[in-house]
């Protein structure tokens, strides 16, 4: 197959530290090319690098036999390359319409006619999006849909997409596998970035692995399974540790929580469970279930229902949060599914995010806050965690979202709390972060604390819980002895 | 006034004492087929209570009469006294049978004496018993207004009239340690001489100490009764009934439930019980829910079976449960005896045996 794009000995350098380092990458005409690697192996640079985002400190990049440099996306962009980026770069002000013809205007532009070619064109690619919508409106799977759609009415020939189906639902998932085979069909050549290994052994024709900002391996999806991916990831047999048999579980300690006829609006209806101290109990429901409206309900993220909003009992006394503040100073810690927009202050150091955690706690008790305290928290946490930068003072945005993650887990450890609900705690997340996630996890179990773990990922929950709660229609509606469970039996409680 | 705005302010928003909320069933509590499926050891109506005597023979409270019952389940007659036995417990070398306002001691040194308790401080609801090692006897009483066989009777009135009661045997004299409890029924003395009580109507179980009662295990899906010490350790614990979002409602409807108990048959009034589902008419029987397009039957729990087994700290480990659809309802009380589990299930008027290697 003729290579369209090679990249020859690229290296990029972030302060003398490689970021992607000596790599060689073939992308052929008309291939779906998977890379994966844990976060922070150099993958998304490596993708920048090709999209005119970030310029190579070393090395060339090969358009079909011609060497070229780009400058800026817009310099890729005119040679065919485009990038799909996992955090949208649309105009949140603007209709979907005006997105997706922005830089493409013409001297004067009829805005009926803007939306009916962009309602032909997401037509054409089976996606459900109004173009007269403003994209602030829209959620985070039809932004996606949106920006898929972009790079497609620009004619691109390369399509890089960094983590495209995080944010999709299934039935979303297989229109967009459909797309990317279409695409395929036409000649376009596309790469896939994503963490589910299955999809990548789904979808694509070669894979290509990075480990430590450098090149591992790169062959035909045919040559690899599961355990050698992970294997080539991370450099050693994570398999078992990860998704490997549950051979006890930890007894019950004291009820921590008790959750009684809880009503949230449609979302949590009349939902009754309990959690318990020193073990990990699991929530599983599919998306819409309530699951993570219950338990921001319990943190006081949201409000229960008025009238006959049922009873919430920590600690065996009666709580009613209507913020979060009083549920954190009492020992509640709520670690969000959506880390970039509720979990972490991005341009903020690791450090700085860290003591945010505190102040949150003591927020009365204190009205100076100490540069040095703030340092040593931060070397503290980042040595007990293992959060890898850098640079120490890094901020949070420039890390890999394995480590962003470990930033906003310790900014609530760091509060002491009694109960620490996970929500989606490996999301967006390599494996490797994915095994130091649990040991976390399992170490707070094992320290005597209630844990909570909601995950759509059935065989971390089943993994993880020492009992599982599965959620459907807002309520809790089995309760499953973590030996005892079985992915068929949770999957009929989720559904039946 | 202040008193009423807030109770109007409750109503309105289901909140406070207006809040029907109960504790769901799960974790160590989840529900099982244990007791529904034990075998049976023993029958007989009238069934009240069990115990062990020191020199290690099963004791059954049947009616009016203490039976002796061997490891076949075979019975022997070895008191009968004149009014129904309503607490049984082993003293010293031999056994003291309650009555409603009298305490019989049988067998051993004290065989024969009975103790009439004043009217004026005791109302005739002794529920359980136990041996202070003193060798003193500690007595619950559920309510200082009902009879003991009143018991949804004194539910329904918002009873807060049980005490904890000490009796000494050599001077006659009986104390009182703790009053105005909701219905105190089952006591316990550990190896250190506190005192604990189950508080029924406070879903509870407290430890009493000074006159102070502190809660040790709090907010119970059921009305808590009877509680042994395990021989491995921490306790055992029987809850009669369950709750049930729909007799909360109705305990906090005073006119309705003034109403129901002066105008309605004791055994259709809409309260907990220890047997139920025998009488169509039966209040709760005849709900229904449509689901997918078809009319399921639904009611509440009136009564359930629920043994369950506590650490040292009153925190539970693992329950044993018999179902809204079985029949083993209404434990009031269990043993354990040369390595079974005894549990009395006063609804279905049964002794079941359970071996405790199989229950854990």
């Amino acid at each position: 197959m003729t290579p369209i794009l090679e990249l020859r000995g690229i290296t990029k350098l972030y302060g003398g530290v490689p970021a992607v380092d000596g790599v060689d990458f073939t992308l052929n005409k008309g291939e779906v090319h998977a890379l994966c690697g844990e976060n922070g192996a150099g993958k998304s640079t490596l993708t920048k690098i090709m999209a005119g985002v970030v310029e190579p400190s070393e090395g060339e990049l090969v358009l079909e036999g011609r060497r070229v440099q780009f400058r800026n996306p817009v310099e890729a962009q005119r040679e065919g390359i485009a990038m799909v980026f996992q955090e949208t770069s649309l105009v949140p002000t603007m209709t979907v319409g005006q997105n997706l013809y922005l830089g493409n205007e013409k001297l004067f532009n009829r805005l009926r006619a803007v939306y009916i070619a962009s309602q032909q064109l997401l037509q054409s690619l089976n996606f459900n999006v109004d173009p007269t919508k403003t994209v602030s409106e829209l959620g985070a799977a039809q932004k996606q849909m949106v920006e898929i759609a972009r790079a497609v009415l620009h004619k691109a020939r390369v399509i890089i997409f960094d983590e495209p189906t995080a944010t999709l639902t299934p039935e979303e998932k297989r229109y967009f596998f459909d797309l990317i085979r279409n695409l395929k069909g036409n000649g376009v050549s596309i790469i896939f970035i994503s963490h589910a290994l299955e999809e990548a052994l789904e979808i694509s024709d070669r894979i290509t692995i990075m480990r430590d900002s450098k090149l591992i391996v790169s062959d035909d999806t045919a040559n690899f399974d599961r355990e050698s991916i992970i294997r080539a990831m991370v450099g050693r047999d994570l398999s078992n540790t990860l998704y490997g048999k549950k051979e006890s579980v930890r007894p019950a300690g004291k009820r921590v929580l008790s959750v009684q006829n809880l009503r949230m609006g449609t979302m949590v209806r009349n939902t009754s469970f309990s959690v318990f101290s020193g073990q990990i109990t699991g929530v599983f429901g599919l998306i819409g279930s309530g699951r993570t409206e219950t338990f921001k309900v319990v943190a006081g993220v949201i409000k229960r229902d008025y009238t006959h909003g049922g009873k919430v009992i920590f600690n065996d006394r009666p709580v009613r949060y209507r913020v979060p503040a009083p549920a954190v100073a009492e020992g509640i810690a709520y670690i969000t599914e959506d880390r970039k927009v509720d979990g972490f202050f991005e341009t903020m150091s690791i450090s700085r995010n860290i003591y945010a955690g505190v102040l949150a706690k003591e927020r009365l008790e204190r009205f100076l806050t100490s540069n040095g305290e703030e340092k040593s928290i931060g070397q503290e946490w980042r040595q007990k965690l293992n959060i890898r930068s850098v640079t120490a003072d890094a901020n949070v945005i420039e890390l890999s979202g394995g480590n962003q993650q470990k930033v906003v887990i310790a900014k609530s450890l760091i509060q002491n709390p009694k109960l620490v609900i996970f929500d989606e705690p490996t999301r967006g997340v390599d494996v490797g972060a994915v095994a130091e996630i649990h040991d976390i996890i399992r170490k707070l179990a094992d320290e005597g604390l209630a844990v909570v773990v909601i995950s759509s990922y059935l065989p971390e929950i089943m993994l993880l819980s020492d009992r599982i709660l599965v959620s459907r229609q807002g309520r809790i509606v089995e309760e499953f002895n973590g030996l005892e469970a079985t992915e068929e039996k949770i999957m009929y409680a989720s559904i039946h | 006034m202040l008193k009423q705005l807030k109770r109007a302010r409750d109503r309105f928003f289901g909140a406070g004492e207006a809040d029907t909320s109960v504790p769901v069933l799960d974790g160590p509590l989840k529900p099982n087929h244990i007791l529904e499926n034990a075998e049976v050891f023993f029958e007989a109506t009238g069934l009240e209570d069990i115990c062990i005597t020191a020199d290690g023979r099963l004791m059954v409270a049947s009616g009016v009469t203490v039976l002796s019952v061997d490891d076949s389940g075979k019975a022997q007659t070895i008191a009968s006294l004149d009014e129904p036995v309503q607490a049984l417990t082993a003293y010293s070398d031999g056994l003291v049978a309650a009555t409603s306002g009298s305490l019989h001691f049988i067998g051993g040194h004290l065989d024969g004496k009975q103790y009439r308790v004043a009217k004026e401080s005791f109302d005739g609801c002794i529920n359980a018993m136990c041996e202070h090692p003193d060798g003193s006897i500690i007595i619950s009483e559920g309510s200082g207004r009902h009879g003991y066989s009143e018991w949804t009777k004194d539910l329904l009135s918002d009873g807060a009239s049980g005490r904890v009661l000490q009796y000494r045997p050599e001077n006659d004299k009986l104390d009182i340690i703790k009053q105005s409890l909701k219905y105190a029924y089952g006591v316990l003395v550990d190896a250190q001489g506190a005192i604990y009580t189950s508080e029924s109507w406070g879903h509870r179980i407290v430890q009493i100490a000074q006159g102070n009662a502190r809660s040790v295990y709090q907010d119970l899906p059921g009305y808590p009764s009877r509680l042994i010490k395990a021989e491995a350790g921490g306790y055992w614990l029987t809850v009669f009934a369950p709750r049930n979002q729909l007799v909360e409602f109705v305990l906090r409807e005073t006119g309705f439930k003034h109403e129901m108990m002066a105008k309605i048959d004791p055994k259709y009034w809409i309260a907990p019980a220890l047997s139920s589902g025998h009488d169509f008419i039966e209040p709760m029987q005849q709900g229904g829910v449509r689901q997918m397009g078809v009319l399921k039957p639904w009611a509440p729990a009136r009564s359930y079976g629920l043994v369950v087994r506590l650490d040292a700290d009153f925190q539970p480990q693992y329950s044993l449960h018999s179902r809204v659809g079985g029949y083993n309802h209404g434990v009031t009380a269990v043993a354990e005896f040369h390595g079974v589990l005894l549990v009395l299930s006063k609804g279905a008027s049964k002794v079941l045996r359970l071996p405790l290697s199989d229950i854990k």
